[in-house]
This record gives C-alpha cells, structure tokens and sequence, in this order.
C-alpha cells in the first residue's frame, strides 16, 4: 500500500469548524500547528479502516455495558445548595456571570 | 526490604508503632523528596495528621481494616471533599468537590490516612505525566527519565516510599505502565468491579480506579477494600465480596497461561527476554503455556483513541467556567466566555484529544470512524472471551514495548507516543483485569513490567498467578532499599 496516497487530508477550514465544535479558538499559528497535528492524529486514527489478515469481523457486534438494574426511584435529599456554589460566584442561590466583563 | 501494607499493618494492630508517628515518618520523607520527584501536587498533611489520630482510635477499638492508619495517595483525578482535586489541569484550579468519591469513602471508613494528591497527564491524557499543568514527575529509578503516565506521580510516590500504597485510574493504561516504568505493581480492575463515582470523566466506557502498590498481596488487599457494587454508579457490578487477599497462595500446577503473538510485535529485544523468561518460570511450576494468535488486537491502537477521544469530547464539555474553576478576566458574550476559558485553560494534548472527539463525531464520519470503532470494540471483546473460554486461564504480555522514556522525548514523538500504549489499551477495550508486576530490568538497568490479564471478575486468577511468581523465586527488580521489589 502507497501510505503517502492514502494519507488523510484535513484543510485549515475543517480545522476551524472542528474548533468550533470544540469550542476552542485557536490564534492564526496555533492553527497551523493545529492543523498540522490534526492531520497527522487523523491519519493514525484512519488506520482503524485496514484490513487486517486473518481477522474476521462479520460477526462484530457492538456491545453495551453490563450492569445490575434500576435502583428504586427514591427521593433524595438534593446536594446542599452553598456547597454547590462554593466553587463559583453565586448569589441569591444562582450562579453569576459578571456582566462587567462583557464589552 | 520495603514493609509492605500487611507488614506495616501488623507494626500497627500490635502497637509497635502508632500511625500518627507512621504518618510523621511519611511527611518527613515526602519533604524531602518531593522538592525533587513532583510526586505530590496537592500535600494534605494537616488531615493526614487528623487522619493518623482518628485511625490510632479506632485500632485501639479493636477490629480496625488492614488498611487502617496506613499512609497512601490519590490521584488528582480522585474527588475529596473540601481538597484541591484538579485532573492537573488549569481549568480546575482551586476546584474543591463537594462531595467524596466512593473508592476514597470506603478507605477512609476502615482509618486510611491521605498524605495528599498525586501528579499525572492533565485529565489523564499522556504516557509520561509531562503533560501536568504542575509539571511532570521524575522517575525515582533514574531522575532524568518519566514515571510513566498517566499516574505517574503515584507511581512516583509509590516507588520512592512517599507513600504505602496509591489510588491511580486506568483508561488506556494509565496505572499498569507506570507501574511498570517504576518497577512497582498496578492493577486494573475490570470495568465495573470498582466505582467510578467520583472520578473525574476521561473515557467513561474505559475508565477504572485501581491500586499501585509495592506487592502482589498489597494490590489484592486494596482491591478488596474498594470493591463492589455502588447505586450512583449505574456500571458498577455487584461481584464476588469474598476477600482475594486471604486466597492468594493457591498452586497453579495446570493453570494455562495464554500467550498471544500480537502483544510481541515491535517490542524492545530486553523486555522480550524478560517475559520469556518469566514464561520459563511458569513452566517449571508446572503451568502449561499455550500460543495463539488474535489479529483484531492490530486494530486495538486506533478502536481506542477513536472511543477514548469521542468520550472525552463530550465528558469535557461541562468545563465552562461559570460554575467552577477557571475564570475569564474578559469576553464579549457568554460564549465567547465559555470558549476563552476552555482555550486560555485546556492544554495542547487535550485539545487535540477533544478535536479528535469531535471530528469521530461529526457527520460525515460518524460511521467510518466512531461506529466502526465500537464495532471492532465488540469484536475484540469476543476475541478474549473465545480464548477465555476455550484456549487459558490467563494471558501473559509485556506491560509495555518499552521501558521508562527520557525526560522530554514525548514533545517531538507524539503518535510514537500513542502507538507506545499497544500492549495496554486491549484490556481497556474489552473491560478485563490485568495486573502488571515488574520482571527484572532492561540493559539501562531500568524495570520492565509484565501483565497478567484475566477474565471479567476474576482478579483472582492473574493475582494469584502473580503472587506465585513473587513468592517462589521471580525477577522483581533492585529495590533501592536492598532487597528484591515485587
């Protein structure tokens, strides 16, 4: 197999959209460098469409996780609310976002 | 010789010592080395104090767990209520859960006492622990090279006797490579066995606590004390509750131990020797060694990263930086908030890992990358049931294809970095246990790891067969205190 032909390409552009999906913003040279690596992860990734000699995968089938039922749908006490907003900037019981910041 | 968790327990139960001087002792040695070593990044050593005197109570009581009043580490990934837990990254700065994480609630019920939090690879992303925003940690076998990742501070700390025994998660090796790199044993669980509440979410199908210990007999006796079957954790699986460390001992004359060609490809000439040799030794104890071939695993690598990077992308998605964390000093919209504090505050590796998430993700790709990844996931899966059921026991491979890694080499080696996790990430992807346990050292002196991997809720079996081997004359590696490692 040619690797070189069979190399994933991945133009700047999708690199944005993906950012976006991410909600990730990049600067115009973390982009390139971005780029450069997500071509490269991708192409890693690609190899997963191989054929492999020797394995057979018409019988695959996707798995589910095992597990032990449904618990009793009990009401709970909710975690307190003060502990919850410790982490943050809270008030009256809601999380803030300053609006100070914005421009 | 190092004590191990039943020698110090026994120093303990019989009043030889008391775990507030244990503790001392372990604060002392951790000021000294960590300066140095970066295992810890969080040091606790007030509660650890509190801690030593509650457990010096309780075994006073009478009836304390073999683990009370024992010093050990949990991974910055591990929830403690009121305590820094941060995955090393940026975006959790200052984060202190509200709540504790199940494995930490049932230690700290039988009198463990928590030094502090351990280092690793930011939210558990990296084979090196470089990838810290703290910085990584030094390999206490040789300064100038990694512990491994990504809990490679417990590892760490374990190996340089910071601490007796460390809590560490494993998504695509991140507790059985280090382990290996530092020449200490580490277990993964099978997926299920232990919760995951409270741990923070890399890869929430992959993920799985467990314990990096100095012996084979420690890894079962914390196992044992974590184990089990927890309502907020909807995976977890009510398994056998019978102690393993009790049952270790049992003859393996007639155990058939599996080895599979696949892990062999491509792995360093010293460790290969080392494994064979461990293979010799299984012979003469009267196991039968059995040779077989599964292909799928070529594709273990890529079914990985897929799954592991599409979790990931939307696990990471609740960091927005209004309800913990970091903050934005300045933004134009409430989304333009969100994604500064994600950009300014994720590191370079996870944000390639998201952006692979998304791209497995997206429309158009969807099928040709993240259904047919889990596809393949069942297919493996199958795999190591068929040879469970017809062909061994257990499964006998190289932790790693590699020993420890210098300092820096990963910056310019990244997909070498990632093929570096082949032997690993199987285990992940089809949800078994494995243990890794060192066997002997490569030409640098170095430790290699091997792994016994078992079938689903039989932890048993790969300890008890590791055990053996530890007790009746296997490598281990030098300990730095004298005597043999294991």
């Amino acid at each position: 197999m040619d690797y070189k032909q069979e190399k994933i390409m991945i133009t700047k552009k999708e690199v944005e959209n993906l950012a976006k999906l991410s909600k990730l913003k990049f600067t115009e040279e973390e982009l390139e460098n971005f780029t450069k690596d997500m071509a490269e992860i991708i192409d890693f990734a690609d190899t997963i469409n191989q054929n492999i000699d020797g394995a057979d995968f018409a019988a695959a089938n996707e798995r589910t996780a095992e597990w032990d039922g449904l618990r009793e749908d009990e009401v709970q006490p909710s975690l307190p609310n003060e502990e919850i907003l410790s982490n943050a900037e809270g008030e009256d019981g809601y999380f803030v976002v300053r609006r100070n910041c914005l421009k | 010789m190092r004590d191990t968790i039943s020698a110090l327990s026994n120093l303990l139960h019989t009043g030889k010592i008391s775990s507030v001087e244990l503790t001392k002792q372990y604060i002392e040695e951790i000021k000294k080395q960590n300066p140095v070593l970066n295992a810890y990044v969080h040091p606790e050593f007030d509660f650890a104090l509190k801690s030593a005197e509650r457990a010096d109570k309780m075994l006073k009581e009478g009836n304390a767990s073999p683990l009370c009043g024992i010093p050990m580490t949990l991974k910055d990934n591990i929830s403690t209520k009121g305590m820094e837990t941060t995955c090393c990254s940026r975006i959790l700065q200052g984060y202190k859960p509200f709540y504790d994480a199940t494995v930490w609630e049932k230690l700290y019920a039988q009198g463990a006492v928590l030094l502090g939090k351990t280092n690793m690879d930011e939210f558990a992303m990296g084979s090196t622990c470089e990838t810290s925003c703290y910085g990584g940690a030094l390999n206490p076998r040789d300064l100038t090279r990694v512990p491994g990742g990504s809990s490679g501070g417990g590892a760490s700390a374990v190996c340089a006797n910071l601490a007796a025994y460390a809590l560490g998660s494993d998504t695509g090796g991140s507790i059985r490579q280090p382990a290996s790199f530092c020449g200490v044993v580490g277990l993964k669980p099978t997926y299920g066995a232990v919760s995951r509440c409270g741990l923070i979410a890399y890869g929430s199908s992959l993920d799985q606590i467990g314990p990096i210990t100095t012996g084979v007999k420690d890894a079962a006796i914390v196992f044992d004390a974590i184990k089990g079957l927890d309502k907020r954790d909807g995976t977890s699986v009510n398994c056998d509750m019978t102690s393993i460390a009790d049952r270790l001992g049992k003859e393996i004359k007639g155990l058939k131990i599996g080895v599979v060609e696949e892990y062999f490809d491509g792995i360093d000439e010293g460790i290969r020797q080392s494994v064979e040799d461990a293979l010799r030794f299984f012979e003469s104890r009267g196991a039968q060694i059995v040779r077989f071939s599964l292909p799928a695993l070529k594709l273990a690598l890529p079914v990985y990263y897929i799954i592991a990077c599409a979790e990931a992308s939307s696990n990471l998605g609740r960091y927005d930086g209004i309800r913990f964390g970091y903050q934005a000093e300045k933004y134009t919209s409430v989304e333009d908030m969100i994604v500064s504090v994600r950009s300014e505050a994720f590191g370079k590796e996870v944000k390639r890992r998201i952006m692979l998430g998304s791209y497995v993700l997206s429309s158009g790709y969807y099928d040709a990358y993240y259904k047919k990844a889990r596809l393949l996931r069942g297919k493996i899966s199958a795999d190591f049931e068929e040879a469970f059921r017809t062909k061994c026991d257990l499964i006998l491979a190289p932790t790693a294809p590699n020993t420890a890694f210098p300092l820096h080499y990963s910056n310019e080696n990244r997909i070498e970095m990632y093929l570096s996790d082949i032997c690993t990430v199987p285990v992940n992807i089809a949800g078994v246990p494995s243990v890794s346990i060192p066997c002997g050292t490569d030409k640098n002196g170095l430790p290699v790891g091997m792994q016994f991997i078992g079938k689903k809720f039989d932890e048993f079996t790969i300890l008890n067969a590791a055990y053996d081997y530890a007790n009746n004359g296997g490598k281990g590696v030098p300990d730095q205190q004298g005597g043999v490692l294991l």
